[in-house]
């Protein structure tokens, strides 16, 4: 187990580099002279040569790629952004809270009420319950997620007033975010989980459960759920990822500085600094977070856990 | 009361897209403590269905018990409440299941699944379930170092003992065994079928086996019925069928086993499949493979019959004390 856990963290810094030297070159190869987009077209040839050098553009792709890995992977220093000349690092820890407040609770949501749905849904296969919650989940999923910010805006700050639309000035300014977010997420997981649910709900063991004389509140509880579980981390999995991916979106509608928007600014001033760190950071995120999902179902499921120690090799 | 378990015109029936599937149309069956009851017939004749009402587990969105009526030790099972029901199911019947692969959790180590049924019924502590499900283990021969094995871990006939284990725990004073060796190797076969025997006797616990193995009906059975289409066609001691088989079907049955004094070429069968049961002939629901059909065989059951769910009109008429053979061409 401890040998699995090392070798997925060593793929996770292979995965990383490979990452930064991806949206490095891409960044590399946007068009523009960054000193020229900073400084604006009417400045003059010797400050814009002086500005090259002081972020180090004059230089060759190949030395710059080098010296931008070697300074964050083994410095951990992502530079500074080159219009606010504020450290990323230093910025990017003072966002990451908003945005792992908005994807924390989101995803608390996401677990508890989606799964909650998806097994009221399938333990009412067939009836009004079931209809009910599976086209409520179908309007939701179909619902782009931007659009059910923008008509929640509308409806609780605009028409009720009852939340404010945007910023962080009190943790009023919270809530739409987080509901908004976890809706699409909620959706899917209880659509997922009525299938899994179905699934497992048909299963002899099942049966062998109930002709144990097992109540059945304890029979979902303890013998459908477990095993619907596996296919329930996956889409949790999924969503733990979309934390942080999705904030752009989100984080923008409800003006929130948090990670997704600096990333969507550095995009939009071309801020090189600011997308590799913001891109690697979201898939140092994404990696762990799949690995955390991976360690769940070893520990839900012996098949898996046995595998594991035997040191088989799983993707 | 003389019989221990009766079972009075069960009538079950599933809905299966919108159309009716007539599974077990009255069927009535009798067993006395301490006995054994063979059922006999087809696959999808409508015997683990008739089990499984028994314990009340049907899936309650597809299936439907029309009618009749479950006798238990003089109380009707059928009239039970749910949470009656609970405390019934495991301690006083218990089912073996037909196909060991599938009926274990694979989530939940062997000894919590055998350790559940026991802290549902015998004991609110958790240090003696443990303790008697590791008793249990090794009543099955496996040893009780492996209590704390994942189902994954036990081969199909080990699995096997791991659901006897978990119907006995809890002394069971009528047993359901479903087909307990359809899904296992010949020589496993004879191995479980031995333990399952040895431990009724030893346990006194009344049993409905459920086969399609006339050799395993032979060996281990006091009485037999023989199912077809979720209709009881022939029923009596294990002598009078294995001895005087009468209804064309459960003649057919027996041709079909192959001798080996005689040495034949070709094994010979029952012409055609068993009837759709959604849509069962009228009359005698044999009579499109009986070699001996009339059209008498054919007769339409009267409109007061078919709505107690009697789709067939073909008396049961008892040839010789306790042997009943569901055929007009019979006592004529």
């Amino acid at each position: 187990m401890g040998r699995y856990v090392i070798k997925r963290i060593l793929w996770l810094i292979v995965i990383l580099i490979a990452a930064a030297v991806v949206v490095f070159t891409l960044m590399y190869l946007v068009p523009g002279d960054p000193a020229e987009l900073l400084l604006g077209v009417e400045a003059s040839e010797e400050v814009l040569a002086a500005k090259r050098a002081e972020l180090g553009t004059d230089r060759p792709y190949i030395i710059q790629l080098f010296d931008y890995l070697f300074n964050v992977f083994l410095r951990f220093d992502f530079g500074n952004s080159w219009r606010y000349r504020v450290e990323v690092m230093s910025e990017l820890g003072s966002r990451l809270p908003r945005t792992l407040i908005i994807g924390g609770f989101g995803m608390i949501l996401n677990v508890v009420v989606g799964t909650v749905l998806g097994i009221f849904a399938a333990t009412h296969e067939g009836k009004w319950q079931d209809s009910l919650t599976m086209v409520l989940a179908m309007v939701f999923v179909s619902a782009p997620g931007f659009w059910v910010a923008l008509m929640c805006i509308l409806l609780f700050a605009q028409e009720l007033r009852w939340l404010p639309p945007s910023g962080i000035s009190s943790w009023t300014c919270y809530i739409m975010p987080v509901v908004c977010g976890a809706l699409g997420g909620i959706a899917i997981n209880a659509r997922q989980s009525r299938s899994a649910m179905l699934e497992v709900i048909r299963a002899d063991y099942i049966t062998t459960a109930r002709a144990k004389g097992q109540k059945e509140k304890v029979v979902v509880r303890k013998h459908m759920l477990p095993n619907a579980m596996m296919p329930i981390i996956t889409g949790v999995g999924g969503g733990l990822a979309h934390i942080v991916v999705g904030s752009a979106v989100l984080e923008q509608v409800f003006s929130i500085p948090g990670i997704g928007q600096y990333m969507l600014s550095g995009v939009n001033q071309r801020d090189r600094p600011v997308v590799c760190g913001c891109v690697i950071f979201f898939a140092g995120f994404t990696g762990v977070a799949m690995l955390i999902m991976d360690l769940c179902y070893a520990f839900l499921d012996p098949r898996i856990k046995a595998q594991y120690a035997s040191g088989r090799r799983m993707r | 009361m003389k019989n221990f378990l009766e079972i009075n015109d069960l009538v079950v029936e599933y809905t299966q897209n919108r159309q009716v599937v007539h599974a077990v149309n009255g069927v009535s069956l009798k067993l006395e403590k301490g006995k054994t009851l063979g059922l006999v017939g087809e696959t999808g004749a409508g015997k683990t269905t008739i089990a499984k009402s028994i314990m009340r587990i049907l899936p309650d969105v597809a299936a439907y018990i029309r009618g009749g009526e479950v006798w238990l030790d003089g109380e009707n099972l059928l009239e039970k409440s749910e949470d009656e029901m609970y405390s019934i199911r495991g301690s006083k019947i218990a089912m073996i299941f037909q196909d060991p692969m599938t009926a274990l959790n694979p989530l939940m180590t062997v000894g919590d699944q055998i350790a559940e049924v026991l802290l549902l019924h015998n004991t609110k502590d958790k240090k003696e379930a443990m303790t008697k499900a590791g008793d249990m283990l090794e009543m099955v021969g496996i040893p009780r170092e492996r209590y704390i094995e994942y189902p994954h871990q036990f081969s199909g006939g080990m699995k096997q003992r791991v659901v006897i284990a978990m119907a006995l725990a809890c002394d069971p004073e009528l047993l359901l065994a479903d087909e307990p060796t359809t899904a296992l190797d010949v020589t496993i076969q004879a191995q479980v079928l031995d333990m399952i025997r040895d431990l009724r006797d030893k346990l006194g616990t009344s049993m409905i086996l459920i086969t399609h193995d006339l050799g395993v009906v032979a060996e281990t059975c006091d009485s037999v019925a023989v199912i077809y289409a979720g209709q009881v066609v022939e029923s009596g001691s294990k002598e009078d069928l294995f001895d005087h088989p009468t209804h064309p079907y459960t003649k057919g049955l027996f041709g079909s086993l192959p001798s080996m004094a005689v040495g034949e070429k070709r094994l010979h069968s029952i012409v055609g499949l068993p009837p759709d049961p959604t849509n069962l002939p009228s009359g005698c629901s044999f009579w499109p493979r009986c070699p001996y059909a009339t059209e008498a065989c054919k007769c339409i059951p009267t409109e007061e019959q078919v709505n107690v769910g009697v789709l067939s009109s073909i008396p049961n008429r008892e040839i010789t004390p306790g042997h009943f053979v569901r055929c007009i061409k019979e006592g004529e």
